[in-house]
């Protein structure tokens, strides 16, 4: 044991050595990052077509949009910090990942059912387009996310990772709910919320590699070597 | 009516800060300290250290019983608190979060190096160190008491073990323990008294011959 004074020089011998940024510098770089994220979503929200409302009457749109844009603050609200390092209670983030994509459909089909959209049936390999494009516009939203909580060690990286998958899913969906030309239920849980969850999915696969906690190889091993010193 | 609700509103926030340890003086100064080094204050760091490093480092001590590995768990918990100072949230706790770094770095630790945790010569050590003005007699009792408590702790379930320890051993509030171990207030007080019912089970004699006025508040606060 070198004792807590020796310990304390060690590290505040390693923090001069790498200096951290402060809380200013930190919010000054998310703000740069999160004003790039919007541009590069808009951009190609913009360059896809943007707003779309030829087939579909513009109350229709919009009213659907808004309902997912409240889903999304929801979700969004679900996996935030709300004043603790730690993250949010497992249960929480399990809830904002189980129950956005249900709502978004839920909330499509109640519209679709009151205002009586003429709905011709989307072929399918349309679908998958919008998928993949609704997963492309998750992405940046996602990176950012994820460079916001990365240094602040959530404890449950994996839940926490995939419920910000669908944060910035739900997000891009709201931009595809508004492109979209096709109010086929089917077309949208596959193409518009499917993404959701493929999202999510992929944060949670990703979710310990981003925000896991590990131990530092060379502090383990010194400790290892003191325990032999200590044996022998 | 406003002033006559405003004693009970007092009493009110009184009792919540008391709940998640803002009223705790040590609490609040590593809060504090940890808010002066996020705004960029280099000094507070030293004056964070002296707060949090005693606490981490018994909470590693007692897990591994090994003092170079909590020597080194210690220093890999301040430093990535360091390497995070920017994120730090206004308002927020560090003690908890600590913790819950700190519990994630040992249990990584532990799978990576798969060392045993209580190997017989550090617990020894480590009773040695705790209690060295007490007699033979005293330190064999003691020695068999902790080891009785030990194995009991071992036989629970990881997630009541843990919630019992952080509560128990290393005086988090159920606000912070909650916030450590990522889940609700609720659970927490569900899983701290679902493991001292198990222990006063297994333990019953040594509980209540060596502190049962702390039984009864423990099994009284432990109430969900």
């Amino acid at each position: 044991m070198t004792g807590l004074p020796d310990l304390k020089a060690r590290v505040l011998a390693e923090t001069r050595r790498a200096p951290a940024p402060d809380r200013r510098a930190v919010q000054r770089r998310l703000a740069r990052t999160w004003l790039v994220v919007a541009i590069v979503t808009l951009a190609a929200f913009g360059a896809l077509g943007g707003l779309r409302a030829i087939e579909r009457p513009l109350p229709f749109v919009l009213t659907t949009a808004a309902g997912w844009v409240g889903v999304a603050i929801a979700a969004t609200w679900g996996s935030a910090r709300r004043g603790s390092m730690s993250g949010r209670p497992l249960s929480i983030l399990v809830a904002a990942i189980l129950l956005t994509p249900p709502a978004l459909v839920a909330w499509y089909v109640a519209w679709v059912c009151r205002v009586h959209v003429s709905v011709p049936v989307a072929p399918i390999g349309r679908a998958f387009v919008c998928m993949a494009i609704c997963v492309a516009l998750a992405t940046a939203p996602f990176i950012a996310l994820a460079t916001t909580r990365r240094a602040s060690a959530p404890v449950h990286p994996r839940a926490t990772a995939a419920a910000l998958g669908v944060v910035a899913c739900a997000w891009a969906s709201v931009l595809m709910d508004l492109h979209c030309e096709h109010a086929d239920v089917w077309h949208v849980c596959l193409g518009h919320v499917a993404p959701v969850l493929i999202v999510g999915l992929l944060g949670f696969v990703l979710g310990e590699r981003l925000f896991g906690v590990h131990a530092d190889q060379s502090g383990a091993a010194s400790h290892l070597e003191g325990r032999a010193i200590k044996s022998a | 009516m406003l002033a006559a609700l405003a004693p009970a509103y007092a009493a009110l926030c009184v009792r919540t800060a008391a709940v998640d340890g803002r009223d705790n003086p040590t609490r609040v100064a590593a809060d504090a300290a940890m808010e002066r080094y996020a705004a960029g204050d280099e000094a507070a760091f030293s004056r964070l250290f002296d707060l949090l490093a005693p606490r981490l480092h018994g909470y590693f001590l007692r897990q591994t019983r090994d003092s170079d590995a909590a020597d080194d768990l210690t220093q890999q918990t301040l430093l990535k608190i360091h390497r995070a100072r920017g994120q730090f949230i206004r308002g927020a706790s560090v003690t908890p979060w600590a913790f819950a770094i700190g519990r994630r770095l040992l249990i990584d630790d532990i799978r990576r190096r798969r060392r045993d945790l209580l190997a017989p010569d550090h617990e020894q050590a480590v009773d040695r160190a705790s209690s060295e003005a007490a007699t033979a007699d005293e330190l064999i009792a003691a020695q068999e008491t902790g080891e009785r408590i030990r194995g009991a702790l071992r036989r629970l379930p990881a997630s009541q073990r843990e919630a019992f320890e952080l509560i128990k051993q290393e005086g988090l509030t159920f606000v912070e323990a909650a916030e450590t171990l990522g889940t609700t207030v609720a659970a927490v007080k569900l899983r701290a008294h679902r493991a001292y019912e198990a222990l006063r089970g297994v333990l019953g004699d040594v509980l209540e011959s060596q502190s049962p006025r702390d039984a009864h508040s423990t099994d009284r606060e432990a109430k969900p």
